[in-house]
Formats: structure tokens, sequence, C-alpha cells
């Protein structure tokens, strides 16, 4: 319909138009409720926007995650550094204690005894295994001379075999050429200990009806005055007595074992040290009170 | 100038054997222990033996095995002795069979150690006193390990020589020439 040139049609839609907007307002100031013409759209826009949430919330989830893994990774790899430079310290410490533990056995040893002896280390071993020898660092420029004592707290380890002007080779009790003067400290029957070149040595030239027994303590005897009396040698691991034999066959275990010698003494004058246990004294037939009648 | 290379390819020698000796009884007995080493210093005696002629071959090992035996209390007298008679016996492979490489350095000094250990124990058991054990497990972890440790002292006192421009070569089996 076209009057005064305007199509009242399109004029009417118009303002039909503009009046919903104003409608909705008054129906919203009565009362807030869902407003039916939305309710259709509403459930469709909601599954949309559950849709997209979802997606969303997995995508900033796994973003969160992933930077979680890179800061962890991160935080692991902090943790482990610091792990690492943590157990490297504490087992210096750990060697620092034994060490600090073992100089103090040592510096105790030394003040308790009145030998006169000088502290050496142990800093290698023969070139050829036919020969039981250690390399010390101290040598004649500190004191030391050819065949002296060389012992550890635990017993006797040698002699000094050869000394040059600052080390020197111990010849251990198990080289085949080392002889040392020992005792049973059990029955105090005397006898020579001699190495076997490997890693043990042997009594001999002991009584051959002397008692003794596997796990028997041997220790110096002291006549050579280059050891201290009663201090421990070896210990027996084996003994046969053969029926033909003139002596027995004793075989020994040295109480020290070279492998875990760090630090030794060397004795430069034992100063007639005696180290066996004290004799309980024995009562005898002249010391019993005389018999009255 | 030909005397002063000779000199000092002979002092390089000496010491590099007594480093080696000494890696072997302290730095080896350190980390390892009981652990039998390697006889690195036969290593060097036997490339000396290859690669020199027969007399001042035999005068420079004896110089070599002295050296060594300063970390020893191996009596002089018996070493030398087991010294000079694998010194012949080595002589004598090389001049009938040799051929200049790495793997003939590495068996001859795995057949080297065998017989350095049998001779020693050999001419122990006749001149000592207290001749020694056989110590099976030790020399038999000598023996193994020795050729092992020979490859890198190969490389090593090939480069010795050729830095100090040592002035013999060897041509083929059996002859040495002067360059």
């Amino acid at each position: 319909m076209i009057f005064l040139n305007l199509n009242w049609r399109k004029v009417a839609l118009v303002i039909i138009a503009g009046l919903l907007p104003l409608l909705s307002i008054n129906m919203e100031q009565k009362g807030r409720e869902t407003d039916w013409i939305k309710q259709p759209f509403q459930l469709v826009s909601g599954l949309a926007q559950d849709l997209f949430f979802n997606f969303s919330y997995g995508v900033r989830s796994t973003t969160a995650h992933y930077l979680n893994l890179i800061n962890i990774k991160s935080v692991n790899e902090q943790l482990s550094e610091s792990n690492d430079r943590l157990k490297t310290e504490l087992m210096l410490l750990r060697e620092l204690e034994l060490e600090n533990n073992r100089l103090r056995d040592l510096l105790q040893f030394k003040q308790k005894t009145k030998m006169e002896m000088v502290t050496a280390r142990v800093v290698g071993r023969d070139l050829v295994p036919d020969y039981n020898t250690l390399t010390l660092n101290k040598g004649s420029d500190h004191g030391l001379k050819r065949g002296q004592a060389v012992i550890t707290l635990k017993g006797a380890l040698g002699t000094l075999l050869e000394v040059e002007p600052q080390r020197s080779h111990v010849m251990l009790i198990t080289d085949r050429y080392s002889v040392i003067d020992g005792l049973v400290e059990k029955t105090r029957a005397q006898g020579y200990v001699e190495g076997n070149g490997g890693s043990d040595c042997s009594l001999k030239y002991t009584d051959r009806n002397i008692e003794l027994n596997p796990g028997d303590l041997i220790v110096t005897g002291g006549l050579d005055n280059v050891f201290p009396k009663g201090f421990p040698l070896a210990v027996v691991e084996k003994v046969e007595n053969k029926a033909y034999s003139v002596a027995l066959k004793i075989e020994l275990k040295p109480i020290v074992e070279p492998n875990e010698v760090e630090e030794v003494f060397v004795v430069v004058n034992s100063l007639g040290e005696d180290l066996s246990p004290p004799v309980t004294s024995v009562t005898t037939a002249t010391d019993q009170p005389p018999r009255t009648e | 100038m030909f005397i002063g290379r000779k000199l000092v390819y002979l002092f390089g020698l000496v010491l590099i054997i007594i480093f080696l000796s000494a890696f072997q009884t302290v730095f080896w007995f350190q980390l390892l222990g009981q652990l039998a080493p390697p006889l690195l210093w036969l290593c060097v005696i036997n490339y000396v033996i290859l690669a020199r002629r027969e007399p001042q071959s035999l005068v420079l090992v004896y110089l070599l095995a002295i050296a060594a035996s300063s970390l020893s209390s191996i009596s002089i007298g018996v070493f030398l002795t087991v010294i000079f008679i694998y010194f012949w016996i080595v002589v004598l492979f090389k001049d009938n069979f040799y051929i200049e490489s790495l793997s003939y350095f590495i068996l001859l000094n795995l057949g080297g150690s065998f017989l350095f250990h049998v001779l020693f124990y050999c001419t122990s058991r006749l001149l000592e006193s207290n001749p020694t054990q056989i110590l099976f497990f030790d020399r038999l972890t000598q023996v193994l390990l020795t050729p092992l440790f020979s490859i890198p002292l190969y490389w090593l006192l090939k480069k010795w020589e050729k830095y100090t421009k040592a002035p013999e070569i060897y041509m083929d089996t059996a002859r040495y020439e002067y360059e």
C-alpha cells in the first residue's frame, strides 16, 4: 500500500520490530523469568557453550599440564643435580670421617706406647708379583733404616727391606724371604713365622708336641728387638701333624691385610716394649702355709 | 747431532719405562688393590728388541730393565739373567718371523709376558734359595692384560721414534739399515 509515497507495510514492520524490545524490557521488570521466545534457542546455545567450554578446558588443562611438566622437568633436573652434589659431599665427608677415626686411633696408639715410631703412608707395591713388598713415602731422611719393623694398629706388617732417601720398601711377613720370630700366645711356644710367597705364611721349628688349634693367635717373640714383644702377627689356619714329620705343619693367615693398609708405623726403636698380657701369679708349694699337726 | 738424537731417544725411553712402572706399582695399586697389573715395562722392552739391532738393543734393554727394577725388590742378578735369556729368545723368534704391524706387537706381548713368567719361575727355582711360587692367577691376569695395554704403548713408542727421528729403521725380517 503506497500512500504519501511511503510503503506502509514496511513502516509497520519497522514499528513492530522497534516495539518488541520495549515489550521484552517491560516483561523482564515484572518477573525475571526466561523469555519463552528464547527457550528453544537457549537449549542449542547451551549445548554449543558446553562444547566450547569443554574444548577450551581441555586445551587449557593440556597446556597447563605441559607447562607443569616442563617446570617439573626443570625442577627435577635441579633436584637431581643437587642430590648428586650432596651425595658426593656426603661420600667425601664419610671418607674424611673414616680417615679422622683412623688417624685418631693412630695418634692414641702412638701416645700410649713408649716405642719411638715414624708414621708413613703406603703408596705402592712391587713391580712383579713374586715379591711381596709395599712402598712407603718415608725414607732415610726421616730416620728410617733397613731392618726396622713396620706395624699397624692391628698387627705387624713386615720389615724394611730397602731404604732410599725419600721412600722405602717393606717386605711383608708373607714374602718368601721374610722370617720373624713368633710365639704362640696361648702356650708361649716359640717358632719362626716364614712367608710362603703368596698371601699366607707358616710357623716353623716349633715343638711337635705343642697344643695348637685353628684360630690361635701368633704374636711377635721380641727376640730380635725389632718388633715389640707380644704384637699380633698371624692367626693359625691349619695344623697338620704327620706321623713321619719332625715338626708340625702350621699354616698361618696374617692379621694385617696388605690391601687394607693405608698408614703404618715404622718402629725406629722398640725400647724393649712388651705388649704381652700380664702373667698371673701361680701358687707354688713353698708359698703354701706349713701344716700344723 | 746424530749422537744427540740417540741420547734424547734413550733418555726418553728410560723416562717412559720409569713412568709406566710407577703407573703399574702406584696408580694401579691405589685404584685396583691387589689385582695384578699388566707388564707395561715389558712392552717397552719388546718394542726396543724389535726396533733395534742386536748388540745395542741388548745394552738398551739392560738399561731399561735396571731402570724398571728401581721400583722393585727384585734381585738384579736374577732379573738380568731372565732378561738376557728372554732377549735372545725374542730375537730368535723375530729373525724367523717378523711383520711390522700392531697385531704382531700385540701377539709378541702376549707370548712375551707368558715367556717372561715361565723364565722367571724357572730361573728363581734354579738360582734362588727361596724360589718363587707359581702364583697362577696373578700371572694369568698379567699375561691377559699386557697385550691389551700394548696397543696404546705401540702408538706412543712409534710417536717417540718419529719425534726424535731415531736413526735406525728396519726394512724387513732380520735385516736392518741405518738411515
